[in-house]
């Protein structure tokens, strides 16, 4: 009896450890990677990683091994090479959840590149695929963020609605669909009524006040030119120098308005990211 | 007998696990596996990455072997980081001062300071060296990197003398490139340029005809306009009120201002038009390094 309590754990702790170095053996450059990327050295762990790629090219753990090669380069922000890992591992996913969570990384790295479209392709596809209710759940969120930094409130609140209830977040998406938004056109008419009145519509006082200065002086210059009957000095100074700035103003005042609208729907949006990060945080 | 039976199994499945572990157990970190792993590397174009495991296939074999020292220094140049790819050749020179790859080495120290786009410093490397370049091909194509560099530099002359040698070079490849290089060279010598002096000269005789000598008629039209515009400013201020005029002295200030910056100018649009001449001639050369 005690000889089978001896030796029935020495045996079987025997077999474990041969089975052991052999799973270890295979792996040792997976860990080695992870160990590298766990320390922030990624470029040593995408060599670990490649490494394994190399001597087991269809191995099924490489779709994972794919997809922890463009982590690395994301973090290393290798956007390209991470995309291209991204894809590869997509290919290589073993099954349909993998796949699932690869086209959600990329789709990640996709929208942090500003290719919004092509991240909301790779989310649709993953939509597509049925899978998982928390995957399902990511790729909702992943959309509506898109589609924030797109400033396309409307679908961002369609696909925010399957994903979460949060009254501030629909207060904050209701704001951003009726940010005040100044017309470009009718800064235009007020530049070329008064230069200068379009920059004061988008706020710009300061260029407001530089463009009302100087097209007043090359104005006064023109109309006393006329009204001293020097008409050559006058076409000279409204024809050429006069003209070219009241035009200009009339640009700018457009381009001003612009500015405005873009800058207010920006801050829609980083509102409503920042509050999408707190959702997130509390669940 | 229970026991013995159940000993004889677990026995029996350690072995076979044992052969089958050393059957599959691979050494990734072996010499022969990282230097196998490294030339994948390298066939992919991931050079950086291939220098560090030729690092390391080094540090496993504790073997001096020129032919990886000089692949190491190859993945540097390839992978773009020519400094250190010169550091790592003329180490490998220091090592392996009689390694067959010696030529390749100092051609390719050359061609590092070349895509460096230090041409000075490539030919002045290639002419202290040439002497010791044995290898009848490096030696062509290091003749023809010398030629390469002074066609960068724009020194056609110089460029054609030499690639007209290399077009009897015993070097079929050599010979072909020379023979278009050597074409390249003479219509470089035909490029259309323009004198800074003859440019500033017409300026100051009519202010923006420089500028139209130079091609540039909106620049011409502008300077003549400026300049005429304020010197006319300058000319009524003082025709009405005499030399107490503020406003003859502020645009005669400014006309003379507009008048010498269009001198100037004129002369600089010399400059930048026979500099965009030859930048895009040379815009149009394919370059083919031999090795």
């Amino acid at each position: 009896m005690n000889l089978k309590r001896v030796v029935f754990p020495v045996l079987t702790a025997t077999l474990s450890l041969f089975c052991g170095f052999a799973a270890i053996g295979e792996e040792s450059p997976l860990f080695l990677g992870s160990y590298f990327f766990n320390l922030g050295n990624y470029d040593a762990a995408i060599t670990e990683y490649k490494r394994f790629l190399f001597f087991h090219p269809e191995a099924p753990r490489a779709g994972e091994t794919y997809r922890n090669i463009g982590l690395a380069h994301r973090e290393q922000g290798d956007w390209q090479e991470a995309i291209a890992a991204m894809r590869a591992a997509v290919q290589h996913a073993s099954n349909r959840e993998e796949k699932s969570e690869c086209q959600l990384e990329l789709a990640v790295i996709l929208i942090a590149n500003q290719h919004y479209d092509l991240g909301r392709l790779e989310l649709i596809k993953v939509t597509m695929q049925n899978p998982s209710t928390p995957l399902n759940r990511r790729a909702l969120f992943l959309q509506a963020v898109a589609f924030i930094y797109q400033f396309r409130w409307d679908e961002a609140r369609e696909m925010l609605s399957n994903y979460t209830r949060d009254e501030k977040l629909d207060t904050l998406l209701e704001n951003a669909a009726n940010v005040p938004q100044k017309s470009p056109r009718f800064a235009k008419v007020l530049s070329a009524i008064v230069p200068g009145a379009g920059q004061v519509y988008a706020g710009k006082w300061r260029h407001g006040l530089n463009a009302l200065v100087l097209n007043g002086v090359l104005g006064y210059l023109t109309v006393d030119a006329v009204l001293d009957r020097h008409y050559l000095d006058a076409v000279l100074w409204g024809g050429t120098v006069f003209s070219r700035y009241y035009r200009g103003n009339i640009f700018r005042a457009e381009e001003a308005v612009k500015r405005f609208n873009l800058q207010q729907s920006r801050r829609a949006s980083e509102a409503l990211l920042q509050r999408l990060q707190e959702v997130v945080d509390s669940q | 007998m229970q026991l013995r039976r159940f000993t004889r199994i677990i026995l029996l499945s350690a072995a076979l696990l044992s052969v089958a572990d050393a059957e599959e157990r691979l050494d990734y970190y072996s010499p022969d596996n990282v230097h196998k792993f490294a030339d994948f590397l390298y066939e992919q174009g991931d050079y950086l990455r291939a220098a560090g495991e030729y690092q390391r296939y080094l540090f496993y074999q504790n073997r001096e072997s020129d032919r990886t020292h000089y692949r190491i220094a190859l993945c540097y140049r390839l992978g773009g980081k020519s400094e250190k790819a010169i550091r790592t050749f003329e180490t490998f020179l220091h090592r392996f001062p009689d390694s067959q790859l010696a030529n390749s080495a100092h051609y390719q120290i050359s061609v590092s300071y070349f895509l460096m786009e230090q041409f000075r410093q490539s030919v002045n490397y290639l002419d202290a060296a040439l002497s010791r370049i044995a290898d009848v091909r490096y030696r062509a194509a290091s003749q023809e990197l010398i030629g390469l560099s002074d066609l960068m530099q724009k020194q056609w002359l110089e460029a054609d003398n030499i690639f007209n040698g290399l077009q009897e070079s015993d070097v079929a490849e050599v010979r072909e490139n020379a023979t278009l290089y050597h074409n390249y060279a003479m219509q470089g010598t035909q490029l259309p340029s323009r004198s800074p002096f003859l440019a500033g000269i017409l300026s100051t005789i009519i202010p923006g005809a420089g500028r139209l000598y130079t091609g540039h008629i909106g620049d011409a039209l502008t300077s003549l306009f400026t300049v005429s515009l304020t010197g006319w400013q300058a000319y009524d201020g003082f025709r009405r009120d005499g030399l107490s005029s503020a406003k003859g002295w502020a645009f005669g200030a400014l006309s003379g201002i507009f008048y010498a910056g269009n001198i100037y100018g004129s002369a600089i649009s010399a400059r930048v038009y026979n500099r965009n001449v030859e930048d895009e001639f040379l815009a149009t050369l394919s370059i083919k390094l031999s090795y």
